[in-house]
């Protein structure tokens, strides 16, 4: 019944990680391998579109926690798209508008990342 | 009583027995002695002297013959025996032979030529004894080679033999002839000479029976051999000599059983002299080919004793490089579905091992991984699938792969490697494939006693998550005056991390705490434990809903990994206000109904989780509400197990189905209230154990 799974997407510096079903304690870690992998290959701008992802769970939320700091502390972020209503609830009770970039579309987030490129260029 | 014990008793009949044949053998002298004093021998006498021999030797034959004489195993090691008994026969009838010797003339003619008189008599009982009791023994070892896993027709033609021989020694008597199993025709009727051709016939085809000379290895091949050739002259020498007639002038029936003996041990001699030299050649290959056994025995007895996976795969390739005296084995297994990593190794080094090219789309593995065949390369150079691994390693000649199947799925794939070229052969391939079959089974059975381990202490974990989530939740409700408190949690299998609390802080004033902790499992119920900690602490300092979870986030910001965060809503109860003070920290909502208003609305103050931030953001965000109650109204505090309980359809109960439950059952009591919540969800979801826990708090005011 707990189904999750994921597809990447790579766009220059940006990875896009689009990801299904359900994300809870039991398939969390796949999350975060995949998460991690992004993360040693160097990419550290990153969008999690959320279309297709029917439940998630605190262990799944705890991803995103526990891979964050290190994503920010190298220039890059993590920027959340397309979330239904009852995910985005979740989200929203727990606050995580306040610490991540929560958007509506994948080009929304994926241009979140080129306004920031431009306002501070390398 | 000691007499009557078995030991004592076998001793004392085989002392008996010694003594018995020793008196025999005296009358049997005494005769002698006194046979050249009588003109006329009486026949009644010389019956009575031939059946004394005969008993004396069959006494000790029928002691013997019931023993197992040989062990299958130590055939060699009684070959040796008799080997020795031989020589010491031989000096038993040499050494007479020269103390009484009186001509100085001494050849193989006349070597047991005896001289008249009285010492002829003595040294003619003498060796008589003495060959026949040696010919007793090599019967008998005949016999156990001739039975070395025999069929039942061996042994009938093994006694009918012995019967043949009974019945010439009979006419032999009878007919007052020498009896000998001799190839003339002198002297002989055609009825006797028929016997005779049958015996030697029987004697030829039991002769055949020599299979356990195959399973000796090389080396006592080879001892047995020249053992066998050292043995050739001593038979020539029985031959050329007399000895055989003077056993048979000694005692007819004796000596017809001697040279029986003889005759049977001189083919069966010759036979497996020829088989052994048959044998030579493949002696070494036959030794492999037992070595290989044992090997593959050795696996299968492991498998039942080595348990430890890790032990299993090195176990492997030891054994792998043991029987193909390969220079280096090694074992790749598939990990996570395609992965493939070498998990054990024999005879490589670790800088080898390091820079060992495993998995790519045309290495030797991908090959044996996807045809699911053994794979055998003898010229590693000349082939292009494997030249890559000149690179790796330059004297590697051949190399011999192959897959451990079991259930049609490839869980790995053993190598073994060969300094020279053509170093594998066909029978090795067949070999280590069988190999890796016994070795397939080996690991899968440690698998799954780790997984089953490993799931024993998974449960155990969950039954101290469980312990642990049950003992900090409070067990009585507390009580104060003017409202009705009921609390409920439904736990999951696996604990869900759903915490609740109440801190009397007097008689007036109460500390409701409800809380999520994320993950599941014994870290969650560890990290409940802390929180319980840190709330009991605090909230007795921190009197302000707000001030409390600030501090509560800093400490926990502080001391859980980042992956961990809580929800929670803390709430201050004054029932001398009437007032409920509450922040939410991330958590569900709160129910509020109002009675004077007949009103049901869902208060969400902002905030966000704990140990989400060190502060900053949790700080600037977290509000604190109050609301002034009266009677009637009532205050419900759940967690979001309640609204994402899933039924069998993977449909969730959801916000609105509370939220209508609620609404229906707004004038029932707190109890009530509770109780229809749970049936409800319970219904809903199917079964008794929600995937995960849910709780709830109710606050009435009377």
């Amino acid at each position: 019944m707990d189904q999750f799974s994921m597809q990447r997407k790579e766009m220059d510096d940006l990875t896009v990680l689009y990801i299904e079903g359900y994300l809870d304690a039991h398939t969390a870690h796949q999350f975060e391998e995949a998460l991690r992998k992004i993360i040693e290959e160097g990419r550290y701008k990153i969008v999690v579109n959320f279309s297709r992802l029917n439940y998630i769970s605190s262990a799944g939320l705890g991803v995103f926690m526990g891979v964050i700091e290190e994503v920010r502390s190298n220039g890059g972020d993590i920027k959340m798209c397309c979330l239904s209503d009852k995910v985005f609830r979740v989200f929203d009770l727990l606050g995580f508008p306040a610490l991540y970039d929560i958007v509506k579309t994948e080009d929304e987030a994926i241009q979140k990342f080129r306004d920031a490129q431009e306002k501070a260029p390398e | 009583m000691k007499w009557l014990s078995t030991t004592f008793w076998s001793r004392q009949r085989n002392f008996f027995m010694v003594l018995l044949g020793l008196l025999f053998l005296a009358v049997v002298l005494a005769l002698d002695l006194a046979f050249p004093y009588m003109s006329d021998l009486p026949l009644t006498l010389y019956w009575m002297r031939e059946g004394l021999i005969v008993a004396t030797f069959l006494l000790y034959g029928v002691t013997l013959y019931g023993r197992r004489y040989i062990e299958e195993k130590n055939i060699l090691y009684k070959l040796r025996t008799v080997f020795f008994a031989l020589i010491g026969l031989y000096a038993v009838v040499l050494v007479p032979r020269m103390l009484f010797s009186r001509s100085s003339s001494f050849s193989l003619h006349n070597l047991f030529a005896f001289y008249p008189a009285l010492e002829t008599i003595f040294l003619r009982m003498l060796i008589s004894v003495f060959f026949t009791l040696f010919m007793i023994n090599i019967l008998i070892l005949l016999r156990t080679l001739v039975f070395y896993k025999s069929r039942r027709k061996t042994h009938r033609l093994f006694h009918a033999s012995l019967v043949l021989l009974g019945g010439l020694v009979v006419y032999g008597h009878l007919s007052r002839t020498v009896v000998q199993v001799e190839w003339t025709f002198q002297g002989r009727t055609p009825f006797e000479w028929i016997l005779l051709g049958f015996l030697l016939l029987f004697l030829v085809i039991l002769s055949f029976r020599s299979s356990w000379v195959t399973y000796l290895n090389r080396r006592q091949k080879y001892l047995a051999f020249w053992g066998g050739l050292a043995v050739l002259p001593a038979i020539i020498l029985v031959f050329r000599s007399n000895v055989l007639d003077e056993i048979s002038r000694f005692s007819l029936t004796v000596g017809a059983f001697d040279s029986f003996v003889f005759y049977f041990i001189t083919i069966y001699l010759a036979f497996t002299e020829i088989n052994l030299l048959l044998h030579l050649p493949t002696a070494s290959i036959f030794d492999k080919k037992m070595n290989e056994i044992a090997s593959l025995q050795n696996l299968s007895r492991m498998i039942s004793t080595v348990l430890e996976y890790n032990r299993v795969i090195e176990k492997v390739t030891e054994l792998a490089r043991d029987v193909l005296r390969a220079d280096g084995t090694w074992l790749e297994m598939v990990e996570n579905g395609s992965e493939v990593r070498v998990v054990s190794s024999n005879g490589l080094s670790q800088k080898e091992l390091a820079r060992l090219p495993v998995k790519f789309e045309k290495s030797i593995t991908s090959w044996v991984l996807e045809n699911r065949r053994s794979l055998l390369i003898n010229e590693i150079s000349r082939d292009s699938r494997s030249s890559y691994l000149r690179k790796w390693k330059k004297n590697i000649g051949s190399l011999l792969s192959v897959p451990l199947v079991s259930q049609n799925r490839v869980l790995g794939v053993l190598h073994a490697i060969k300094h020279e070229e053509f170093g594998f052969d066909q029978d090795d391939q067949d070999m280590l494939q069988a190999f890796a079959d016994q070795a397939t089974v080996a690991i899968e059975n440690a698998r799954l006693v780790e997984e089953s381990l490993e799931k024993e202490r998974l449960e155990q974990e969950l039954r101290v998550a469980h312990d642990t989530q049950l003992k900090l939740l409070p067990k009585q409700m507390p009580s104060l005056p003017d409202v009705e408190i009921e609390a409920l949690c439904v736990t999951a299998n696996e604990v869900g991390g759903d915490y609740f609390d109440f801190v009397e802080l007097g008689s007036h004033s109460l500390g409701i705490v409800i809380a999520d902790v994320s993950g599941k499992g014994i870290s969650a119920a560890f990290y409940m434990a802390e929180l319980k900690g840190i709330v009991n602490s605090f909230a007795r300092i921190y009197t302000s809903p707000k001030e409390l979870l600030i501090r509560i986030n800093e400490t926990l910001y502080e001391n859980v990994d980042r992956q961990t965060f809580v929800s929670m809503v803390y709430a201050l109860l004054d029932t001398s206000r009437r007032k409920l003070y509450f922040c939410r920290a991330g958590h569900e909502p709160v129910f509020y109904y109002s009675a004077r208003h007949d009103r049901l609305e869902l208060l969400q103050p902002q905030g966000i989780g704990l140990a989400l931030d060190s502060g900053n953001v949790f700080n600037r965000l977290l509000e604190e509400r109050n609301v002034k109650w009266r009677g009637g109204d009532f205050f419900l505090f759940y967690t979001d197990g309640l609204i994402e309980a899933r039924n069998q359809s993977g449909e969730e109960f959801g916000f609105q189905r509370l939220y209508e439950l609620v609404w229906k059952y707004r004038d029932r009591s707190a109890r009530e209230l509770k109780e229809v919540v749970k049936e409800e969800v319970l219904k809903f979801i199917g079964h008794a154990r929600p995937h995960d826990d849910f709780s709830l708090i109710l606050v009435r005011a009377t």
